[in-house]
């Protein structure tokens, strides 16, 4: 089973990628913000990260930027969702090392189809 | 309801509370950056979770709060009381909306208006941004805002709005051609007017047809229509749609008095390709298919075009496949035919359908389109979906494409290894689903080369073959600069490190969500233990005096003590599950005081105290609406006009204080304003001409009753009927309210120093005490709130006074009230008796004697309200079941009191 | 005189003005077999339209103006 870990203070966001995650196979944790995602990375193998850009405590900047920074936590894939469709929030999010840039609200076929293609190598083998 | 609505429901209330909150904290501490970040990140996290409903109205409205929010944050923008009002206005819709969602999963209708028309409210206080004076002069972020300004009117990137396939295909064809030939641009417009805007002059149908550039429009009404003797002639409700041929700044110029009610799109002349009309069949469009393709693989657009007019030739008018072709003709006139296009619409000739566009034709487009996706959770039927090949193969683009993206921007060293690795890690991915093993080796090369330089040029170059390989086209879009950031530092990273393989942790739940009809459900039960166990003290009894064994009596009452002990316990720990702090009552205050008090021109303080006090749930929930009564009287009548206070030699502010105390099993919530207070003089002559008050009792009644005044219907001290506390709903509504949880309410006051209201309010509902009266061979029971002791009056000490009775108990002269008279229980003239069992109770501040036969036990009971023919005898206020199997009829004292 | 009234036909002439809406539906409600009558209309104001399309009362004639044609002809065909 792939895991993924949602970080986003938002609840329903984290249930709708949850529900999607789910769907498409995944194991789900959840984080409300970077600090509380860092802990969990840190003891979880993730395959994967869906990283909300506005958080308290730490944003999903600098998150990304601490994974993957991290010696056991720099090759996991990270998929940034933000609410923001500008070119410079994309550019901001390749800058701090994310692998996808989505919009929300993504389409649930949109986000399960990536996150599967990006985690295909990964999980329990 | 869909469980992720029910969790928006709940997050949204939270977070409109908190925003709430931070715009009074802002008040006192304005400019505070943690605040504003506070509510900047609210409307932000409101914004994005909306997002996964098809709610857009609210969604819009929460993102133009955001917005001017941010600019604030950035210091371009002050927050005014004003604007703070219009913000609290913001919430107060969204509120109702969230409201709106739990009740019937859907925004109320007329939400798209209002949304429309407060986001335009708050847009427009961008531009007021523009002239102050912003923090940074002349910085770039304000520069940008100006840019956004002109286009206030609500501006749609992302694909055209579905209506135009609407729009007769000759139009579109059209615009197109004016679009290719290098004509003004073309533009798609919906325009909602508001409701009212046929009394400000406007006439919208002539707005519309009067759009510069129009070549086509539609007219519709957004709701279904009443029967016609049910018509509002004058309230709008209609919608146009309209397409132009015009620049799209002309047309927002336009509409820019209406721009909160207008969507402009600027419309990419390949959207407007959408052939139209009932497919005909034949082999003429199969065969062309098979040449088409050639020819379009080739890029031969010459002979693809004469084709394509050989077709026209032999098709037959107003057929799809017609139009389709038309359109092919079109795009290939145009200097450099779109292959993808072209090719999409060769399929729509040769199937008679129309198939799903190239998923990704470049990242910007399905950028695009993703941002303008479907909100509705779950359903969608998009162009691009459909067949899972087509969405891994979209997905696989999207992916390859992002990583080109990551592995050329500028990032930083330290994070070096860590992008290399996961873009290499991502790709190997992608490969692996797509089952392309044959790239592997490539790919391993890659990922070596970028591990040695230090750049992410090797795998970029990848990628990029493997997408022009995936699109089938030579080039792939982004050209990006070479170069690669520093490469210093060489040494080959270790390959994806192993982590460790440990469990994930248990996720221990600390707070139980539990259901509040459970938990009713369980005090049911316990209310009714209680009343089981109130049974064995009578077994006891019946023990000793019908079956005379002692003993056995003994052992029940003491049994009867432990289980006592264990159902209080018992009913102690359920009550406390339903304990919520009064705060929840008290929460809306803050901004009630400031709104009030700000329509009304006066200063008022507002101090809190006590709010940790826990009460039960359905008290503290019913507490909710005497109180906000309470304290807009207190603001309206009681708190003083400044002008007022500064005569009378007080501080200008006036004070309410709000305090919460629990005294046993009451909580007492009072309302203490330090204004003019109240003149029992006064109240007794209003009583008095308004008929409240008999001649007689005008001369009797005492200062303190006086005051109660208030609390009768009918009564009002208002001088005129205000905005704030008229509308007819006076004291008497709070005294109402109060007594049907089991309270009480009474009110203390000084003349030029303010007043107090006092509501005495059970801690819990369920239970009540009574105490158990005999008079003329009925038990009747008395609520014990209202028992301030029992006591035997010598026959000799009561004295008549006119017709009524009186003792003098403690040096205070207590009426009596011979209830079994009261009641017509008594058979007859009762025997004389050297002294009576008299119950003193209070009720509203009044004592009065309860002349009784008999004074029993106080027991525990569940109050039931009269049903049927019953609930007309208002002097009972319910029934109750004890242990014995008898009724016990409970008195309802107030109104006792009002009948003598 | 933008809007005259025989016997069973409303005839709109010109451009008929916002007044005009409540009168027409008056009028419409009165004779609800009635027809509108749309030959010389130039312009109708949003008021007035709505009060066509909210009675589904039967175009008689279409206006000759062909952009308003274009316009109403959608919202008040009989195909609803």
């Amino acid at each position: 089973m792939r895991r993924a870990l949602i970080v986003d203070d938002a609840v329903t966001v984290r249930m709708y990628h949850r529900q999607i995650l789910e769907g498409a196979g995944f194991e789900v944790d959840e984080a409300e913000n970077g600090v509380e995602a860092l802990e969990k990375a840190l003891v979880v193998p993730y395959d994967l990260l869906l990283v909300d850009v506005n958080m308290p405590k730490m944003d999903g900047y600098t998150f990304l930027k601490e994974v993957r920074s991290t010696p056991q936590l720099r090759a996991i894939p990270a998929v940034m969702i933000s609410t923001e469709a500008e070119r410079r929030d994309r550019e901001q999010a390749y800058r701090v090392g994310a692998n996808l840039y989505l919009v929300k609200p993504v389409r649930p076929e949109t986000l399960a189809w990536r996150a599967t293609l990006m985690t295909a190598r990964g999980g329990s083998r | 309801m869909n469980p992720l609505l029910a969790e928006f429901i709940t997050e949204s209330r939270d977070l409109l509370e908190q925003a709430s909150q931070g715009f009074l904290a802002l008040e006192k501490a304005p400019g505070d950056a943690e605040i504003l970040n506070g509510l900047f990140r609210a409307m932000h996290t409101m914004k994005g979770a909306s997002g996964c409903f098809e709610i857009g109205a609210l969604t819009r409205l929460v993102h133009a709060a955001e917005d001017v929010l941010d600019a604030v944050r950035q210091g371009e923008l002050n927050l005014t009381p004003d604007r703070v009002d219009l913000f609290f206005e913001v919430l107060d819709r969204v509120g109702e909306w969230v409201d709106s969602l739990e009740a019937e999963e859907r925004l109320p209708p007329g939400a798209e208006e209002t949304s429309a028309g407060l986001a335009g409210r708050l847009r427009g206080l961008l531009s007021e941004a523009n002239d102050e004076e912003p923090a940074g002069a002349g910085d770039a972020v304000a520069e940008e805002r100006g840019a956004a300004d002109v286009g206030s009117v609500s501006e749609t990137s992302g694909a055209a709005p579905s209506w135009i396939v609407e729009v007769p295909d000759d139009v579109r064809r059209e615009l197109y051609q004016i679009h290719i030939e290098g004509g003004p641009g073309t533009v798609a417009v919906t325009y909602t007017p508001g409701e009212q805007c046929f009394f400000t002059g406007d006439d919208p149908f002539h707005t519309a047809r009067q759009t510069p550039g129009a070549r086509w429009g539609r007219v519709e009404s957004r709701e279904p229509w009443p029967p016609a003797d049910e018509l509002d002639p004058y309230r709008c409700v209609l919608r146009f749609h309209l397409v132009a041929a015009a620049p799209v700044e002309e047309v927002r110029e336009w509409f820019r008095y209406v721009a909160d009610q207008v969507e402009v799109h600027e419309v990419a002349p390949e959207e407007w390709v959408i052939p139209a009309g009932p497919p005909g069949h034949g082999e003429p469009f199969g065969a062309f298919g098979e040449d088409a393709r050639r020819w379009a693989r080739k890029g031969l657009w010459g002979n693809l075009r004469d084709s394509v007019r050989a077709a026209l030739e032999m098709a037959g008018p107003d057929l799809f496949q017609t139009s389709a072709l038309h359109w092919m003709d079109l795009v290939l006139r145009g200097p450099d035919p779109d292959p993808g296009l072209v090719e999409w619409l060769i399929e729509c000739v040769a199937t008679g359908t129309l198939p799903p566009r190239r998923p990704a034709s470049g990242a910007e487009r399905s950028d695009e389109a993703k941002a303008d996706h479907e909100k509705d959770v779950g359903s969608s039927e998009e162009k691009g979906t459909g067949r899972p090949e087509d969405e891994a193969l979209a997905a696989a683009v999207e992916i390859l494409q992002a990583q080109t993206e990551l592995l050329a921007a500028p990032w930083g060293p330290d994070i070096r290894l860590g992008v290399l690795e996961s873009a290499a890690g991502v790709m190997e991915s992608a490969l692996t689903e797509l089952g392309d093993a044959a790239e592997m080796a490539r790919l391993a090369e890659a990922r070596e080369a970028a591990q040695t330089q230090g750049s992410g040029a090797p795998l970029r170059a990848l990628a990029r073959d493997i997408l022009s390989r995936l699109l089938g086209t030579e080039e792939v879009q982004h050209e990006e600069p070479e170069e690669d950031p520093s490469p210093h530092s060489g040494g080959p990273a270790p390959s994806r490190s192993p982590r460790e393989n440990g469990a994930t942790p248990g996720q221990k739940i600390r707070v139980l969500k539990v259901d509040q009809t459970r938990i009713d459900a369980l005090m049911d039960l316990v209310g009714e233990l209680v009343v089981a166990k109130n049974a064995l003290p009578f077994l006891a009894r019946k023990a000793e005096e019908v079956f005379r064994v002692r003993d056995l009596a003994r052992e029940i009452k003491n049994q009867h003590a432990v289980i006592n002990r264990i159902a209080e316990e018992l009913q102690g720990a359920v009550m406390q599950v339903r304990m919520v702090p009064v705060s929840h009552a008290f929460q809306r205050f803050p901004r009630l005081v400031r709104d009030l008090s700000r329509k009304l021109g006066k200063k008022v303080r507002l101090v809190m105290e006590g709010e940790e006090t826990e009460a039960d749930k359905n008290v503290v929930e019913d507490l909710a609406e005497p109180l906000v009564h309470l304290v807009r009287n207190s603001i309206d009548h009681g708190i003083e006009s400044p002008e007022e206070r500064e005569a009378a030699g007080k501080p200008l502010e006036g004070e309410i204080r709000l305090r919460a105390v629990q005294l046993d099993d009451q909580v007492w919530i009072e309302v203490i304003d330090d204004g003019r207070g109240m003149d029992p003089e006064v109240l007794k002559r209003k009583a008095y001409e308004k008929g409240i008050l008999s001649e007689e009792r005008l001369e009797t009644i005492t200062d303190e009753e006086a005051l109660h005044l208030i609390f009768a219907p009918g009564f009002s001290t208002a001088e005129q009927v205000s905005d704030v506390s008229g509308r007819g709903v006076g004291m008497d509504a709070v005294r109402a309210m109060v007594d049907r949880v089991g309270g009480s309410v009474s009110v203390e006051s000084t003349l030029g120093r303010g007043t107090c209201i006092r509501m005495a309010l059970p801690l819990s509902m369920a239970v009540t005490r009574v105490m158990i009266v005999e008079v003329g061979g009925e038990t009747l029971g008395v609520p014990i709130e209202n028992i301030v002791e029992t006591v035997r009056v010598p026959t000799d000490e009561i004295h008549r006074i006119k017709r009524h009775e009186a003792a003098v108990l403690r040096d205070r002269l207590v009426p009596l009230c011979r209830l079994g008279r009261v009641l017509d229980l008594e058979e007859a003239e009762p025997e004389p008796r050297e002294e009576e069992a008299v119950l003193v109770v209070s009720i509203d501040g009044r004592e009065l004697g309860l002349v009784v036969d008999r004074f029993h036990e106080g027991v525990d009971i569940i109050l039931k309200p009269l049903e049927g023919i019953m609930a007309g005898f208002r002097l009972y206020a319910g029934t109750a079941l004890l242990g014995d199997g008898r009724v016990l009829l409970v008195l309802n004292l107030r109104e006792l009191v009002a009948c003598l | 005189m933008p809007v005259r009234y025989k016997k069973k036909v409303a005839v709109l002439e010109g451009v008929c003005a916002v007044e005009e809406a409540e009168s027409l539906l008056g009028w419409l409600q009165e004779h609800p077999k009635a027809k509108v009558n749309l030959k010389g209309c130039e312009h109708l104001h949003a008021a007035v339209l709505q009060v066509l399309m909210a009675t589904g009362a039967p175009v008689s004639v279409w206006p000759e103006d062909l952009d308003l044609r274009g316009w109403v002809e959608s919202a008040l065909a009989p195909a609803r």
